[in-house]
C-alpha cells in the first residue's frame, strides 16, 4: 500500500511540525492499519492465543514508515499513535461486550465485525468492565496535557504489552523514568477506578 | 484538583523512604495542606496494595485459564473456529496452547461439571500412524505417573479418529514467561523459591525415571509455575519409555535444541537415558542464573554444532556468585540422577 506509506510518513512529519489536526489523522491511519493487521493475525494464527501485539505494532511501523527513517521523534509519534489505537480497539471491544451482556440473544462478540464473519476471533477472557473503566480513567488523566506521557506509558505497557525497556526506547527516556511513570500512574488509575466504582454504586467516595 | 506534578514528586520521594519515616516526611512536606497529604497517602496505599495492577498486558487475559473462574460453567460459550464442539464428555471452550504433538483446550467435563484441560492430536496429524502412536504413548506415560508435580490424567479417548486425553487444569504461567518477566523487571527470583522449583521438577523427573519414562524435552516452557508457587512438569509429548522400542522410525531429533543433551544431539539414541533429562534441567538452571542458554545459535544446526564441538562459559563466569555447573557434556559426568541435581542446587545455596 504505497499510498498508506506516503500518507503515514507525511503525517509523522506534520505531527513533528505540530500541524493542526495531524495527530488525529495519524491516529486514524494507524488505527486502520492495526485493525486490519490484527484481524489477519488472529485469523491466521491461533484464536484464543496471545495476539503478539508488540510484534504487530513493530510490523505496522515497518509497513507504514519504510526506509531508514530512524528519527526518534517519528518513532515516538508512531508508537504513541499505535498504542492509542490498540487502546481504542480494545476499549471499543469491551464496550460492545458490555452492551451485549445487557441485551439478549446476541451472538458472541467478535473483535472484528461482520466483514469476515466466517471465523471471527473473540476475546472471551477480556475483562470488559475493567477495560472500560480503565479507558475512562485514562481519559480523565489525559485531559490535562501535562499527563500525556503517563497515558502513553500505560498504553504502551498495558495495551501493546511492551516491556519497560521497549517503552523507554520508544519514548526516548530512561528505564527508571518509565518505571516511575508506570508505578505512579498505576496507583493513580487504580484509585480513580475504585473511587469511580464507589460512586456508581451510590456510595459516596472517601473525600 | 491539586497539580499532579507536586503529588507525583511527593509520591516518589515517600516511596524511597522507609515506611516508618513516611509519616514524618509527609508531615513536613505537606504542611497544612491536608488534602494534598490525603491524596498522596491514598496513592501510596493504592500502589502498595495492588502491586500487580495492569502488570499483565490486556491481551494476556485472553489466555489465562483463570479468566473463567467464578463463572457458571454452563455460561461458557465456545470460541468460534474450534475443530469440534466436544470430544467425548468434554465440551471445548477455547484453545490454551499447543505443543509439537497436540493442541490443548480449555474444556468442561460435563459429568463432574468442572474445568479441565483437554489435549487432542493436532488436526494435521490425524491419521498419521507414527504421530498417533506417539500421542497415545504420551497418555500412557503420564497416566502411569503419580506425582504432585506432574499433571494428573483424568481420562482418554478417541472420537471420530481424534485421539485426546483430559488432564488437570494447571493455572499459573510458564516458567519461560516467569523468567522473561523477571528479567525485564530487572528483578531476581528469590534463591529459595528457585531452588524449590528446581527441586519440584527434579522430584517429578526422578519419579518418571523410576517408572522408566524419559521426558526428553525438559525446558522452561514445559514447566508451569502455579499461583501457589509450585512447579509442575508438563508435556510428555516426546517422552520415551525405555521399555518400548523407539517409535521415532525416522530417527529424527525430537525436542528443543538449546536444552538437548550432547547425546541427544549426536543421535546416539541408545545412550539417551535419564541423564539427558538431568542435563536439560541443568541447562534450565543455567539459563535461570545467567539469563542465557549455554549453547546459542540461529539455527538448530548451529546450536547442535556448538553443543557437540564447543565449550561454554560456566555459569560462574556469567555471575561469579553462583557456582552452579550446567552439567558436563559427557553423560557419565553430568549428574546421574535428579536427586543429585537437588544436592547440586543445595550447593548453590551455600
Amino acid at each position: 500500500m504505497p499510498g498508506a506509506q506516503d500518507n503515514a510518513t507525511g503525517l509523522l512529519l506534520a505531527v513533528s511540525n505540530g500541524a493542526q489536526g495531524s495527530w488525529s489523522k495519524l491516529l486514524a491511519a494507524v488505527y486502520r492499519e492495526l485493525h486490519v493487521m490484527a484481524h489477519h493475525v488472529m485469523r491466521r494464527e491461533r484464536p484464543g492465543q496471545t495476539l503478539q501485539t508488540t510484534a504487530l505494532v513493530h510490523e505496522a511501523y515497518l509497513r507504514l514508515v519504510p526506509g531508514k527513517d530512524a528519527r526518534w521523534q517519528n518513532r515516538r509519534h508512531f508508537f504513541g499513535a499505535a498504542a492509542r489505537a490498540m487502546r481504542q480497539i480494545l476499549a471499543a471491544e469491551a464496550r460492545k461486550k458490555k452492551a451485549a451482556k445487557r441485551g439478549k440473544g446476541r451472538r458472541p462478540l467478535s473483535l472484528f465485525d461482520s466483514e469476515n464473519a466466517a471465523q471471527p476471533p473473540t476475546l472471551q477472557g477480556l475483562p470488559s468492565e475493567e477495560i472500560d473503566a480503565l479507558d475512562r480513567a485514562l481519559d480523565k488523566l489525559g485531559a490535562d496535557e501535562q499527563n500525556s506521557r503517563l497515558c502513553t506509558v500505560v498504553e504502551l505497557r498495558f495495551f501493546v504489552g511492551m516491556t519497560l525497556e521497549e517503552t523507554a526506547d520508544v519514548l526516548d527516556v530512561s528505564v527508571a523514568t518509565v518505571k516511575r511513570d508506570w508505578d505512579f500512574t498505576r496507583a493513580w488509575l487504580h484509585k480513580e477506578m475504585t473511587d469511580d466504582e464507589k460512586e456508581q454504586d451510590g456510595q459516596p467516595g472517601k473525600d | 484538583m491539586v497539580s499532579l506534578e507536586r503529588i507525583r514528586e511527593l509520591f516518589h520521594t515517600a516511596l524511597e523512604r522507609d515506611r516508618a519515616e513516611r509519616s514524618a516526611f509527609l508531615d513536613e512536606a505537606c504542611g497544612n495542606d491536608a488534602s494534598l497529604r490525603a491524596e498522596v497517602e491514598a496513592l501510596l496505599d493504592s500502589f502498595e496494595k495492588n502491586p500487580d495492577f495492569l502488570n499483565r498486558p490486556a491481551w494476556a487475559s485472553c489466555i489465562d485459564p483463570g479468566a473463567e473462574k467464578g463463572r457458571p460453567l454452563e455460561d461458557l460459550e465456545p470460541e468460534p473456529g474450534l475443530p469440534s464442539e466436544r470430544l467425548g464428555e468434554y465440551r471445548l471452550i477455547r484453545r490454551l496452547g499447543e505443543g509439537g504433538m497436540g493442541v490443548v483446550y480449555l474444556a468442561v467435563q460435563e459429568s463432574l461439571n468442572r474445568l479441565v484441560a483437554v489435549k487432542a492430536i493436532r488436526p494435521e496429524r490425524i491419521g498419521a500412524f507414527e504421530a498417533e502412536a506417539r500421542f497415545r504413548r504420551e497418555v500412557d506415560s503420564i497416566s502411569e505417573l503419580r506425582h504432585p508435580n506432574i499433571v494428573t490424567v483424568f481420562g482418554s479417548g478417541e472420537e471420530k479418529g481424534v485421539h485426546y486425553f483430559a488432564m488437570e487444569l494447571v493455572p499459573g504461567e510458564g516458567f519461560d514467561q516467569v523468567l522473561r518477566r523477571v528479567r525485564e523487571e530487572g528483578d531476581v527470583i528469590p534463591r529459595d523459591q528457585l531452588l524449590g522449583w528446581i527441586a519440584d521438577i527434579a522430584g517429578a523427573l526422578d519419579s518418571a525415571h523410576q517408572a522408566g519414562i524419559i521426558h526428553r524435552d525438559v525446558k522452561p516452557s514445559n514447566i508451569r509455575i502455579t499461583p501457589e508457587g509450585r512447579a509442575m512438569l508438563l508435556d510428555f509429548g516426546v517422552a520415551h519409555n525405555s521399555d518400548l522400542a523407539s517409535l521415532t522410525l525416522s530417527g529424527e531429533f525430537r525436542g528443543t535444541p538449546h536444552y538437548a543433551s550432547p547425546e541427544q544431539v549426536t543421535a546416539k539414541r541408545e545412550s539417551i537415558d535419564a541423564r539427558s533429562d538431568v542435563y536439560s534441567l541443568g541447562v534450565t538452571l543455567y539459563e535461570t542464573i545467567t539469563g542465557r542458554v549455554p549453547f546459542e545459535g540461529e539455527t538448530t544446526q548451529q546450536v547442535f554444532f556448538s553443543n557437540h564441538r564447543g565449550r561454554t562459559r560456566t555459569a560462574a563466569a556469567h555471575r561469579s556468585r553462583d557456582p552452579a555447573r550446567p552439567g558436563d557434556r559427557d553423560p557419565g559426568s553430568h549428574g546421574q540422577d535428579s536427586g543429585e541435581k537437588i544436592r547440586d542446587g543445595d550447593r548453590v545455596c551455600r
